[in-house]
């Protein structure tokens, strides 16, 4: 072959020997120097960022008793593409069928999906369980911590309480209003994992630990809360009621020591309860009060100086045309002072009253007392209920607000109006959360007692706290609520039920609330029945439920019997308590 | 200029193997790791190889590169023998449904590397003899042809698709290269051409890893794989790269990022630069490659250089073009660097064998054998 010909062919392959060179210099700058995911498009990274899931702080009585916290569960995965290759698919399902007790068909179904590389097959596997399986080996299973939370007294305090969703975020109660703190904050790591899901040593970027969340101590104290609970379901056996709720309230500072709902439903399985027994009646439901609401009214009045305790009214023997329109009365009265209409729960006695009192003074004094606006407990779902401004008002409207009609409360602004009537005449802020401390025990936010308006005048407190102590004489309404040994202030009430078309004789609401002890109050208690069966008055259902939590919780208490009152049939507590609030009360 | 071409390539070789042990330390650790216990198992075995490629490489070095003429034929029939061997149970071994090894003790012999550089080797002294023929349809294109497809053929069942193809494609480029006819070069181009078409086409799976070169992003989690994780790999490392024994992809998201698919590994720990210098360091050893065959005294030792340079800086390109999703997915391993024994050997082999032509060409060998004259009256 001549050279020039052996030139050119030398060159050819050479040429293209380059252009191969040449193409492959500037593929490659250009595979460098992209950003540009090929599959996804976005950046390429191989980092993942991993949410640390912060410890949910604890919600705690006011005695350190736990009601909720985090609880470390397990959640057990696999990579079925490595499962169905390395041919373990049956070993595994009856493996993990056998050791966790899970659904074969179901396992066997999920660890067969070998297009994927991450099914999730069991959630809640205790600490033993996931240090069972890590003996074993098993490969292309692996777990994470997911910390799950537990209500251990279950349904007790449910509604105060609350629940969390599925993504752990506070969906009732405390856990709902004070989410913010209780979540604490998450960490996060930055990190690089290898194919086979390990991080890889030295390559973690960022390492933020999560920080715990808050404590919430809360005013409640299970031991009063469980007696208040008894006594409901006692109740609920035995009247088979739509419902039925109580509340316990230092009347001194406003601190709520049990708050109880029926029906209940248990925060571990929120999601298998009706949605009716997620309510928390005692702040979300907003009922006609009754005659329990002339507390209310006759307090305004002797208040305002419009009439003494020992003001006649003519009590027109049941039945009084008032504008056109009857009134009646339970019972026929004659004559009865203001303290006999208290005692004897007339309606036409407290309808005259309210009417000698008037619209604008009676506005006032009720919205001082606190209705028609939420009392600003720290619980969500809270009703603000409906007392109609004066402008609103028919003539008749006096009469029938007079004794707890064409106004709706809450059981918490009947006891907290009630409370101020106790307190000389001072209304507390209702108030649920003692403390709140977070992870370093740092306290950020206390509890103080807060007045929030003063509504009577201490001489008309102390007088009508005397009038309610009628209540609960034996001739009173409320008999069946008296604690031996105890003066008791208190106050029936039965309210007829507005339905479809006008009030509803059928269906009541029972309830009874009242102060102990009435020599200088400490406690007061409300306790509502809804459609109670058969019996349906608030002295007959409702009083005896108050008196079964009251007379365990001066025990507990420890608060001294009242001087000149019936003997109690029991040997008397020692040890009167000093101080004010109920920490420094001994437990019995 | 003469005497720095030989030391230029023996540099440029030694550079490649040196840096291709650094990054291979870095890239087969995770894997031996995981599968030995070890993270430098496999770089100790690189390494013991890698002497042995030293050893034959010095001793090829030395050896006047004639007196490889009369083993062409007993090297083919072995090559062929041990090819066979290969399919035979119990001495063949087996691994990813090809049987492509043989044990030998501790270790495992790749016979189609070696075939490699008989079929050069064949190529270059059958062209040699017969230069003046080469024109000749039977001489230029059929013997050869036929000795190639015996030979390959036992390499193409086992199956090792890419080692068939890329020996094909060099030996037509050295039949080129020695003078035969354009016409029947071009011919047969386009015959093996059609004859790989079929063959592609004729299995849906190679057909699929065809396509998916072409769209890695719609075969990320099957065929594609490779080259998408390559890809990010070269992306992850940027310019600068992540640093030595940095690569995140080496942790088994990259399959076989020791042996075929190291280059990503390269790019990914050691960024552009470091690409461009090895891709530029195989341009190098081209050049010198090249220049001594061209400068050599014989046809023999030309065309046996150009072929032994051919061969390596066409696994080279091709490796590089497969991870960087040039070419479809093809089982090449990247020479000097990519992990395995028996390419490293006869890789060493072969480079040493070119240098011993480059010391012909540069007239350090005082050898009669080589002097033009002689080499003009042999073939009269």
């Amino acid at each position: 072959m001549r050279a020039a010909a052996r030139v050119w062919r030398v060159t050819l392959v050479m040429a293209a020997l380059l252009a191969a060179f040449a193409g492959l210099a500037f593929r490659l700058t250009r595979l460098h120097t992209t950003e540009r995911d090929p599959v996804s498009k976005g950046p390429v990274s191989r980092e993942v960022r991993i949410e640390l899931p912060a410890e949910r702080g604890r919600i705690l009585d006011r005695r350190g008793t736990a009601l909720a916290l985090d609880v470390p569960m397990y959640r057990l995965n696999a990579n079925p593409e490595g499962v169905v290759l390395d041919g373990l698919v049956e070993a595994y399902t009856a493996l993990l069928g056998r050791r966790l007790g899970l659904d074969r068909t179901e396992l066997e179904r999920r660890l067969r999906q070998a297009d994927r590389r991450q099914v999730y097959l069991a959630s809640r596997l205790t600490r033993e369980q996931v240090d069972h399986l890590r003996q074993l080996k098993l490969r292309h299973i692996w777990w994470e911590e997911t910390p799950l939370r537990t209500y251990p007294l279950r349904e007790l305090a449910c509604h105060v309480v609350g629940f969390v969703n599925a993504e752990r975020v506070g969906s009732a109660g405390i856990e709902m209003s004070f989410h913010r703190w209780l979540a604490g904050r998450p960490g996060v790591r930055v990190t690089v994992r290898n194919a086979r899901r390990q991080e890889i040593a030295d390559q973690r970027r960022v390492d933020v630990p999560p920080e715990p969340g808050a404590t919430v101590e809360l005013t409640i104290d299970t031991v009063v809360q469980t007696m208040v609970e008894d006594a409901l379901d006692e109740a609920v056996r035995a009247h088979r009621p739509l419902g039925a709720w109580a509340i316990v309230l230092d009347v001194r500072t406003g601190e709520i020591l049990a708050m109880a709902s029926r029906p209940a439903f248990d925060p571990n399985e929120y999601g298998s309860s009706s949605l009716d027994g997620h309510l928390n009646r005692a702040i979300g439901y907003v009922y006609e009060p009754g005659s329990t609401f002339k507390a209310a009214t006759i307090a305004a009045a002797l208040d305002a100086g419009i009439v003494r305790a020992d003001t006649p009214f003519d009590c027109e023997h049941g039945l009084w045309h008032y504008r056109g329109r009857p009134l009646r009365d339970f019972h026929p009265y004659g004559r009865l002072t203001v303290a006999g209409i208290v005692q004897k729960s007339s309606n036409i006695g407290a309808a005259k009253i309210a009417v000698m009192l008037g619209d604008a003074p009676l506005e006032t004094y009720l919205r001082s007392f606190g209705f028609g606006q939420r009392t600003g407990i720290e619980l969500p779902g809270e009703e603000a209920g409906i007392l109609p401004s004066r402008r609103h008002w028919d003539a008749l409207t006096v009469t029938r607000i007079a004794m707890g009609h064409s106004i709706a409360a809450t059981a918490l602004q009947m006891l907290s109006a009630l409370g101020a009537i106790g307190n000389g005449g001072v209304r507390m802020k209702p108030s649920i959360v003692r403390r709140v401390r977070d992870a370093r025990g740092r306290v950020l936010f206390e509890f103080s007692p807060t007045a929030v308006s003063t509504p009577l005048r201490p001489d008309t407190s102390r007088l009508m706290t005397e009038l309610l102590v009628g209540v609960t004489a034996p001739d009173g309404t409320g008999r069946r609520a008296a604690v031996p040994g105890y003066r008791v202030a208190g106050k029936t009430g039965t309210a007829i039920k507005a339905g479809v078309g006008g009030y509803d004789h059928q269906r009541n609401i029972a309830s009874f609330m009242g102060l102990i002890p009435a020599d200088s109050p400490a406690l007061g208690i409300i306790v509502v029945v809804d459609e109670p069966q058969p019996e349906h008055t608030g002295g007959v259902v409702a009083a005896p439920v108050f008196r079964q939590i009251a007379q365990e919780l001066v025990r507990y208490l420890g608060i001294p019997p009242s001087a000149g009152a019936p003997a109690p049939a029991e040997p008397e507590p020692t040890a009167p308590p000093e101080g004010d609030t109920h920490a420094d009360w001994p437990a019995i | 200029m003469k005497a720095a071409v030989n030391a230029i390539l023996v540099c440029l070789v030694v550079a490649l193997t040196v840096g291709g042990l650094l990054v291979l330390g870095s890239a087969s650790a995770a894997f031996a790791e995981f599968r030995f216990k070890d993270p430098a198992h496999l770089l100790q075995r690189q390494i013991l190889w890698a002497v042995i490629a030293a050893v034959s490489g010095v001793s090829a070095a030395m050896v006047d590169y004639h007196r490889w003429r009369p083993w062409v034929i007993p090297l083919l029939v072995g090559c062929a023998v041990l090819l066979v061997l290969c399919l035979v149970p119990g001495i063949g071994v087996r691994r990813n449904g090809a049987s492509r090894w043989i044990s030998i003790g501790p270790a495992l012999f790749q016979p189609s590397e070696l075939t490699k550089f008989a079929m050069v080797l064949f190529l270059a002294a059958w062209i040699h003899r017969n230069e003046r023929r080469l024109a000749g349809l039977r001489h230029g294109i059929v013997i050869p042809m036929a000795v190639m497809g015996t030979v390959l053929g036992l390499v193409l069942i086992e199956p090792d698709f890419g080692t068939t193809m890329l020996t094909f494609a060099i030996g037509i480029v050295l039949l080129l290269l020695g003078g035969a006819h354009l016409g029947y070069i071009s011919v047969l181009g386009a015959l093996l051409s059609g004859g790989f078409a079929v063959i592609i086409y004729s299995d849906r799976e190679r057909l699929e890893r065809l396509l998916a070169f072409l769209h890695p992003e719609r075969y990320a989690d099957d065929a594609a794989l490779q080259l998408v994780e390559a890809m990010r790999a070269f992306s992850l490392g940027g310019v600068a790269g992540v640093g030595l024994d940095n690569s995140v992809q080496k942790h088994f998201w990259l399959p076989e990022s020791h042996t075929d698919f190291i280059f990503p590994i390269i790019g990914e720990e050691l960024g552009l630069w470091a690409t461009l210098a090895f891709l530029a360091a195989y341009f190098g050893i081209l050049l010198c490659g090249m220049w001594i065959g061209w400068r050599a005294p014989d046809t023999f030792g030309r065309l046996l250089a150009w072929g032994i340079t051919l061969t390596i800086i066409t696994q080279a390109l091709l490796n590089i073009a497969v991870v960087t999703g040039c070419l479809p997915t093809k089982g090449i391993a990247l020479p000097l660097v990519s992990y395995g024994g028996s390419s490293l050997a006869v890789t060493g082999l072969m480079i040493g064998v070119l240098v011993n032509i480059g010391r012909h060409a540069s007239g350090l060998v005082p050898d009669p054998d080589t002097l033009a004259i002689k080499d003009g009256l042999r073939h009269v």
